[in-house]
């Protein structure tokens, strides 16, 4: 950070970050997601017409064109795909005078296409290179001719990538032009993210939706809006979806798009998917496409903060808070790229970038903690709503049924959950209030707290049923300061968060420890500028010591840090990654016997001081009354050969008298013939792993190499001729059965391959 | 090769002008140019002798304490236009003398407090324009 940005670092946001920075040896361990991949990355364009597609609903034909980003090597395949739409911009520009320009479709005699499509290129490279395929598809047409239409082109949007997705199943299924049977078993159709910037978040959400009333023909397993509008309030539950919010975006200013996290908290009571909202401090709404960034292209580019008498966002002011545009692209390629890979591609390891662990930037977004801030909404089954807030009787009595209390504020009450009022009646100008609700759609309720002594407190009674709370991880919520307030002299508000066991005794801690999400928000652009915000504050359970977790009867905020003040707070929870009951974590291991036998071995994770009782399920009903077991460590015959699904259930008996409990199943495979893996003295495969060939030593040439996957399938078949052998490059990365079939009999080995 | 280099030279000449440009969304230029009376609705006209911002974000016309969002954008050779379309039923209750005011998304509701826009047109005016009273000659249309 440059010294002319500390004019926006109040001493609270100092101290946060030292606090921060003493802890990055630990907050590095989470890997950098931003960071380039191993593979080689190529891009293809496709161009179906100008005019190709006509989207129920909307006047004209559009065009079906866009760019494909995938690992140069497609062997290895199917790749997880992502789907870039782009948003609402300029369309055609004069070729010989590129600052004219003009909002129409197709282009005129004379002028081009703006490609909008290619500006998010150097975020679909770095997706690649981790083996994804990333299309990026134009929606010109739809921005020359929505804007008298009712729904603002959403419909339009939101089939034009389902019609994009139709045609990437036939160019994965039976391939087609431009492109022959180059993609052909590359795409995984069950693995897809979308991202829509602007109004293309939009567009995503309706898509997903669209999606999901077609029966989900495609697995769209996570959703990404940047910047984007929400118009219409659509409520998407049961696919994770990760909001980026651009504290100085100059076009949709208001960051309605928070509304796409608000709206669908405890809508959908099942709903296990979680939200996440990121607000990035200093970035405005264009710089994230490069082809919309003034020096990246050369038409129709400008910065959207078009103001130029703010201090923290307008980019002329002396010491002002705004990005460049490398870091803004930074910021982007590095959140967008954790949400994706921990959501479609399922690598969890970066979940606590995500879930407001690990709240130290990662290096690759070339930001800092107070530049980025991330609200996380676990899925029901990871969280505990302590109190809701959402409804007048939260202020007397929480979402567990029991009480509400406090001691010295000023007129606490719950406010902003109705329809159009202003939040807590700060201000009547919707930029400043992004949570706010429509005639239709509720805002975010809150519960407004202001005190005036350090003895003043805010209290939550936990009751006895749900007092053990060594199952959960942290306690969170929500918060944001009310910028109408006197900020004190020096610093930004504090307080600490008190947990009380039954017994009275109580261990605090400092919100300021954990979050810098009570600072005051900048800027004083006149209806626009400072924003109410609400970001999430974690703090780990076991961080509160001296007191007994298996009894915490009341959650406190201590308001003891300044001697007034005023905070707004909603969706106080325990939350939390671990399985439910903590650390009680059943596993198994299985070795092959004689036969169809097989010996299992418990290797759970518990307490040390619980009793366990075990009760496995060996999915072999033929078996009969053997099919279930109660030992720790028991022997099972199989009835037969095939894929069995085996499932071991915990369970463990505390000294409090709380039973926990957890599963783990797993499928276990066994082979027809008796046979099991054999290691054979004068048989040798390698390499194991193995990439492109295997060596197969001690075997003869009329032997046959047979290569079975998990599921007993055979993937090919052939004569041990020489001992190399080449692998198909269509065959998946995974754990095969090698069978050397000979007259001296069968002999298997597994073989990992990992390309 | 020598168009290649000219164009190269006039490219990289546009990247450097576009480098500081900020966006006005509402043109400065903007004035209504027209009120046409349709079957069932009335269109107001906005011109501007540059574009109006495409972007996300919609335009809204307010008159009186009523807002109007549903428009056809332009944007031909560098000059911009809004056509608003007005139910023609709300655009008979209209009185001569009501301000007009464009704004570059929904700001405020309904209900708004005039005096805000008001302000806001001389604090944030690439966001906010007053166009001026309702004359008799408008609503003659």
């Amino acid at each position: 950070m440059s010294l002319s940005k500390t004019t926006f670092l109040s001493f609270c946001q100092i101290v946060w970050l030292v606090i921060v920075l003493q802890f990055q040896s630990v907050a590095q361990s989470t890997p950098d997601p931003g960071l380039p991949g191993t593979f080689a990355v190529s891009k293809d364009t496709f161009d179906l017409g100008d005019l190709a597609y006509k989207p129920d609903s909307f006047p004209n034909f559009v065009e079906l064109c866009g760019s494909v980003h995938y690992p140069t090597s497609l062997t290895g395949g199917p790749f997880p795909v992502i789907v870039l739409l782009h948003g609402r911009h300029v369309t055609t520009y004069r070729t010989s005078a590129p600052g004219t320009t003009s909002l129409s479709w197709p282009p005129a005699a004379g002028y081009q296409s703006i490609i909008s499509f290619d500006g998010y290129d150097y975020f679909a490279r770095n997706m690649a290179s981790h083996g994804y395929i990333v299309i990026s598809i134009s929606a010109n047409a739809i921005n020359a001719a929505d804007a008298p239409l009712s729904d603002r082109g959403m419909n339009a949007r939101g089939q034009l990538v389902q019609k994009h997705l139709d045609m990437w199943r036939d160019y994965n299924t039976v391939g087609g032009a431009p492109f022959g049977t180059k993609f052909v078993g590359k795409l995984d159709m069950t693995r897809i993210g979308t991202m829509g910037h602007s109004r293309g978040g939009e567009g995503v959400v309706y898509n997903a939706l669209l999606n999901k009333s077609l029966g989900s023909p495609y697995g769209i397993k996570a959703v990404l809006t940047l910047a984007p509008v929400d118009f219409y309030r659509k409520k998407l539950n049961g696919i994770p979806l990760m909001n980026i919010a651009p504290y100085c975006d100059g076009d949709v200013s208001d960051l309605q798009g928070v509304h796409f996290y608000d709206d669908v908290r405890y809508n959908d009571t099942n709903d296990t998917a979680p939200k996440y909202n990121l607000l990035m401090m200093g970035a405005n709404h264009n710089f994230f496409n490069t082809v919309w960034t003034p020096g990246s292209y050369i038409a129709g580019t400008s910065d959207d903060w078009g103001s130029t008498t703010d201090p923290f966002c307008s980019a002329n002011r002396t010491g002002n808070g705004r990005l460049d545009t490398i870091k803004q692209k930074a910021a982007f390629n590095t959140y967008g790229a954790a949400f994706f890979r921990m959501h479609v591609g399922g690598d969890t390891s970066f979940a606590p970038i995500l879930e407001v662990q690990d709240i130290y930037p990662p290096a690759s977004s070339k930001l800092d903690t107070t530049q980025v801030y991330m609200s996380f909404h676990p899925g029901k089954n990871k969280r505990k709503d302590i109190n809701r807030l959402d409804s007048a009787s939260n202020i007397s009595i929480n979402t567990l049924g029991a009480a509400v209390g406090s001691s010295g504020l000023l007129s606490p009450n719950i406010c902003g959950g109705g329809l159009t009022i202003p939040l807590c009646s700060l201000s009547t100008a919707k930029a400043k209030e992004p949570h706010r609700g429509t005639t239709t759609i509720k805002g975010l309720a809150q519960m407004f707290l202001r005190w005036n002594h350090d003895t003043d407190y805010y209290q939550n009674e936990i009751p006895v049923a749900f007092q053990n709370t060594t199952m959960y991880q942290s306690l969170s919520f929500r918060a944001t300061v009310n910028y109408r307030d006197t900020k004190p002299v020096g610093r930004d508000l504090d307080f600490s968060v008190q947990l009380i066991d039954s017994n009275g005794k109580s261990s605090s801690l400092p919100v300021s420890q954990f979050s810098g999400a009570l600072f005051f928000q900048p800027g004083t652009q006149t209806n626009v500028l400072p924003k109410t915000m609400f970001n999430t504050v974690k703090i780990p359970l076991l961080k509160f010591k001296g007191i007994d977790q298996t009894k915490i009867k009341f959650v406190r905020f201590l308001f003891d840090k300044q001697d007034s003040g005023a905070v707004l707070v909603s969706d106080i929870a325990f939350a939390g990654n671990v399985k439910p009951c903590g650390i009680v974590d059943a596993k198994f291991k299985d070795s092959l016997g004689k036969g169809y036998g097989v010996y299992f071995k418990d290797s759970s994770i518990n307490n040390t001081e619980d009793s366990l009782a075990w009760r496995w399920s060996f999915g072999d009903p033929l078996s009969g009354k053997a099919d279930t077991s109660s030992l720790a460590n028991p022997t099972h015959i199989f009835s037969r050969a095939g894929t069995f699904r085996v499932c071991l259930y915990v369970s463990a008996y505390r000294s409090t008298g709380i039973v926990c409990r957890d599963t783990f199943c797993k499928n276990v495979v066994l082979l027809p013939n008796n046979i099991n893996e054999q290691t054979i003295s004068h048989i040798n495969i390698s390499p194991n792993p193995a990439q492109d060939y295997l060596i197969v030593n001690g075997a003869l040439s009329e032997d046959v190499l047979e290569l079975r996957n998990l599921c007993g399938q055979t993937v090919m078949t052939t004569k041990l001729r020489q001992t190399r052998v080449e692998l198909p490059a269509t065959l998946a990365n995974g754990i095969y059965v090698a069978l050397i079939r000979s007259q001296r009999g069968t002999f298997i080995q597994k073989i990992v391959l990992a390309r | 090769m020598r168009y290649s280099f000219l164009y190269s030279i006039f490219f990289s000449v546009f990247l450097l002008l576009g480098f500081q440009k900020v966006s006005a969304q509402i043109p400065s230029s903007a004035t209504i140019v027209n009120v046409l009376s349709k079957a069932d609705e009335v269109e107001i006209t906005l011109n501007a002798d540059e574009p109006f911002y495409v972007g996300a974000n919609v335009f809204v016309l307010h008159i009186g304490k009523l807002i109007y969002d549903r428009y056809r954008q332009t944007d031909v050779d560098g000059k911009g236009t809004l056509v608003f379309l007005i139910p023609k039923n709300e655009f008979e209750t209209f009185t001569k003398g009501q301000d007009i005011y464009l704004t570059y998304g929904e700001f405020w509701t309904d209900d708004a407090v005039e005096n805000e826009i008001h302000d806001a047109c001389k604090t944030s005016p690439n966001w906010a324009k007053y166009l001026g009273k309702l004359s008799a000659e408008m609503l003659s249309k």
